[in-house]
């Protein structure tokens, strides 16, 4: 493929905002990508519908760039790895080659860093060694949805109300017990982070997100979601049934535990942004180079105005995206100068990165199957997988409507349950 | 009216990017906004319908301010004020307000740039002490002519679209044409012009000279009657054999089509940065109604139809936000991101340009329908921010231009580019 950009890859954001860690870290990530991942996309898709052994081995292949375990605090023998600006340029940079490999790693990281940020020990000497086995891959999990609730569960105003699993402390040990479905490395993990309730009456105080092991007496796994993007990330459903772990294992403690989850939806939301745009990214680069080689009208697709305006649209939305998600990133980074993590200013500037993000790839993605006619619609070019894997970012994490909602508590007190006197006169009334 | 916003606002902005001084003053102007703007917004867009007074006034009053002279290097009065960023920061903020008042006073930082940046000792001697005086001084960057519009932004045209001929006899150039649509055109003290030595020379031919008015052989025609932004003055004017000192050249041949095409990329971003606080303005208004005003037993913004609108608008405003501040910060330092001219840099600040135009003309549409009618009378001022949004969208070559622009950033786009089939056709039709 000739040169289809003449764009400087080091522009696409502010470097001034990188750490010189950070960018090597980026730089062997792309190399990888590059190397690894692009040749066979297409085989590693083909391969979700039979063995998954090349989706596997593509696994063991990420290990040597220390990313299974590098979220884990050096103490530990991580890399300390948790800013989220980082983990999102790397999301944006596997989310080009191929994102449901960067779903299977951010499965572990959302199972582990509730645990990290309390400094939970008990949790973290047990698993942490796992994931840093050199040559095994080893998975976390984050249980959150439930057949009851999808949505519900994320949303703030529910103060932890709708979550079904329960965990009771019997005689110095949690027992679990509910089902939860949709989780990303459900059935592959070794350590789970399940998101219960200890007493759904207590509101927040309630929720708790306790650890188990995948060997534990009572977990089952209930099968895999066939799905039709992201198929490379395996989604499934589990069930407990009275499983007991220690009592440390729960990651901190009543309300804080509250806060541990808010702060993963944050964080989730981020990266989410910079897959999203990963996926764009790639999009862009195969319809650049499409719209060379094709001619129509005697000329290259490109270098008609039409073609021109629509590659520009594509474009304005990837750069604008990668604003947003880095600079919201950032300041997420930074809770000494612009606040908390979980609070609802942070979630409202995440969730600004993840809706556009979203949005703008899908709208990107169908652009650049436009401009390819059947082709973008065929398997040969990559941009059908980018469009189906884009959907289901969008539709994740409690979906483009409530992570609305999650906008605009940063600008207002917004309550789906303000008091409506109408509502209740007419009920009144009609009975 | 109280706080309609939970937001920090302090967040708006990266502290890393937008430097302490500048945030100091936006403080300043913030400060003045609120004071001499606000509380007569609607007072002062009627007096553009009748005698102007007040207008003036508060032109006057920004003329005290200090500001008028800062583009200026500091040995000539002024206090080196040339970042993009720090003029888009302020140009947000004058965007909520009444956005035109501004463009009398900026007319001297467009207009003059080139001037600056070329180091034109003549020019900085022979005008500089206008500027930092406490008296209105105002200047117009004429480029806009009545057969070509976009065609002299258009970096295919090579300059061929500039009517506007300057020739040299002896010491002085003879400048002949007639421009449209320059603002500030008609209240100009002095003019920067784009003309063209000779169309055949290309790029070479474009020259920026500088015309004080009156002067003999300048005619002014009429103001034009605009649907907004009517606070700043637009008309044509006419050359005819008008004759200015050869020293009034900005630069050079080569040269100057470069300080063209600089001017051209600040005044996208600036522009992007205008939008954004139009589209802030028309925010708070509809954050306030929606508070106010209740539908169905509750106030508007706690529906979650609302929600979601508002939640657009916010998302919008903010992404648009970060897009303008990464690439006005890129365009300010070179050295790391290479030359202010580039096709790289013309792009990423397009992108930001014309993201922010449409996302604003959205933004405002959208606010007023949260709004119903109250949207459309003058009273919330929503209907205002509408009307003056639209013309930032069309300058500056205009959304479709702008597209192309952003396109140049990612391949060789050329609106030329050779077509045999169209030849073989015109043959064809001939037969």
């Amino acid at each position: 493929m000739a040169q289809v950009s003449t764009e400087r890859k080091e522009n696409r954001f502010v470097q001034d905002l990188l750490s010189s860690s950070d960018k090597l870290l980026l730089n062997s990530t792309r190399d990888f990508v590059e190397e690894q991942i692009m040749p066979v996309r297409r085989e590693l898709d083909g391969n979700t519908r039979s063995d998954f052994k090349l989706v596997e081995e593509m696994q063991r292949k990420l290990l040597p760039l220390g990313l299974q375990g590098g979220f884990l605090p050096e103490e530990y023998g991580g890399m300390g790895l948790t800013s989220a600006l980082t983990t999102s340029l790397l999301a944006e940079e596997i989310g080009r080659g191929d994102a449901s490999l960067f779903c299977t790693l951010a499965g572990s990281i959302l199972a582990m860093r509730p645990a990290i940020a309390a400094g939970n020990k008990a949790v973290l000497e047990h698993f942490a060694p796992k994931f840093l086995q050199e040559d095994k891959v080893y998975l976390g999990c984050f249980g959150l949805s439930e057949p009851d609730a999808g949505s519900d569960i994320e949303n703030p105003n529910m103060l932890g109300t709708r979550i079904g699993c329960s965990a009771s402390n019997k005689g110095g040990e949690w027992s679990l017990n509910g089902s939860k479905v949709w989780l990303v490395n459900a059935g592959l993990a070794g350590a789970y982070c399940v998101v219960a309730s200890t007493d759904p009456g207590l509101g927040e105080e309630g929720i708790a997100l306790i650890y188990l092991e995948n060997t534990v007496d009572g977990l089952s796994f209930t099968g895999f979601r066939d799905k039709s993007g992201l198929r490379g990330a395996r989604e499934g459903d589990i069930e407990l049934k009275d499983v007991r772990v220690p009592e440390a294992w729960r990651a901190a403690g009543p309300g804080k535990d509250a806060e541990l989850l808010r702060d993963n939806l944050t964080f989730a939301r981020l990266y989410s942004g910079g897959l999203a745009i990963g996926m764009a990214q790639g999009t862009l680069d195969e319809v650049l180079a499409f719209t060379t080689d094709r001619i129509a009208a005697g000329k290259p697709i490109r270098q008609h105005t039409v073609c021109a305006t629509l590659l520009a649209d594509i474009a304005i939305d990837i750069q604008v995206g990668r604003d947003a998600y880095i600079n919201a990133a950032y300041i997420y980074d930074r809770p000494e100068t612009y606040g908390e993590g979980a609070s609802p200013d942070m979630l409202s500037r995440a969730s600004t990165a993840k809706v556009f993000c979203c949005d703008a790839a899908i709208r990107a993605i169908n652009r650049a199957m436009e401009m390819m006619g059947s082709y973008g619609y065929v398997t040969d070019y990559y941009v059908e997988k980018y469009w189906r894997d884009a959907k289901t970012l969008q539709l994740c994490e409690g979906g483009a409507q409530l992570a609305r909602f999650d906008v605009v508590r940063g600008f207002y007190d917004f309550n789906q349950f303000h008091r409506n006197e109408l509502y209740e006169l007419i009920k009144e009334r009609s009975r | 009216m109280e706080e309609v916003s939970i937001e920090i606002r302090d967040n708006r902005f990266m502290h890393e990017l937008v430097s302490p001084g500048d945030r100091f003053l936006v403080g300043l102007i913030k400060d003045f906004i609120e004071r001499e703007i606000m509380p007569i917004r609607k007072e002062l867009e009627a007096s553009t319908r009748g005698d102007w007074e007040l207008m003036r006034e508060v032109e006057r009053k920004l003329v005290g301010l200090g500001f008028q002279g800062a583009f200026l290097p500091p040995e000539y009065g002024g206090w080196n004020l040339t970042s993009a960023l720090t003029y888009c920061v302020i140009l947000d903020e004058f965007g909520r307000s009444e956005p035109a008042c501004i463009a009398p006073l900026g007319g001297g930082t467009w207009a003059f740039r080139p001037a600056v940046f070329s180091g034109n000792k003549t020019l900085l001697e022979d005008f500089a002490p206008r500027f930092v005086g406490s008296e209105p001084y105002v200047a117009c960057f004429a480029m806009t002519e009545p057969s070509g519009g976009c065609n002299i932004e258009n970096l295919d045209m090579k300059g061929k679209g500039i009517h506007t001929r300057a020739e040299l006899d002896g010491d002085e150039w003879v400048i002949n044409g007639a421009k449209v649509w320059p603002t500030n055109s008609g209240d100009s003290d002095v003019y920067c012009v784009v003309c063209n030595t000779d169309p055949s020379l290309g790029d070479d031919g474009i020259a920026l000279i500088y015309v004080p008015v009156p002067i003999e052989g300048y005619s002014f025609g009429r103001f034009e009657d605009k649907v907004g932004f009517r606070g700043s003055h637009e008309g044509d004017f006419y050359f005819d054999n008008v004759r200015v000192p050869k020293e009034y050249r900005a630069a050079g041949p080569g040269k100057d089509a470069e300080l063209l095409h600089d001017n051209l990329i600040f005044a996208r971003l600036f522009s992007a940065a205008w939008a954004v606080g139009i589209a802030q303005g028309a925010f708070d208004e509809a954050l306030a109604f929606t508070r106010d005003r209740k539908v169905a037993g509750k106030p508007i913004r706690q529906h979650t139809v609302a929600a979601n609108i508002l939640a657009d608008i916010a998302i919008g405003i903010q992404v648009g936000r970060d897009s303008y501040v990464n690439a006005a910060y890129m365009y300010d330092n070179p050295e790391t991101y290479g030359s202010r001219t580039s096709k790289f840099m013309l792009s990423r600040s397009t992108v930001a340009k014309v993201f922010c135009c449409d996302m604003a003309v959205k933004a405002t549409n959208q606010a007023m329908e949260l709004m119903g009618s109250y949207g459309y009378a003058t009273d919330y001022n929503v209907e205002k921010y509408w009307r003056d949004n639209k013309i930032i969208q069309l300058w500056e070559g205009g959304v479709q231009l702008g597209k192309m622009d952003v396109a140049r950033g990612y391949y060789e786009y050329d609106q030329f580019y050779e077509n045999n089939l169209y030849e073989s056709m015109q043959e064809t039709r001939k037969v």
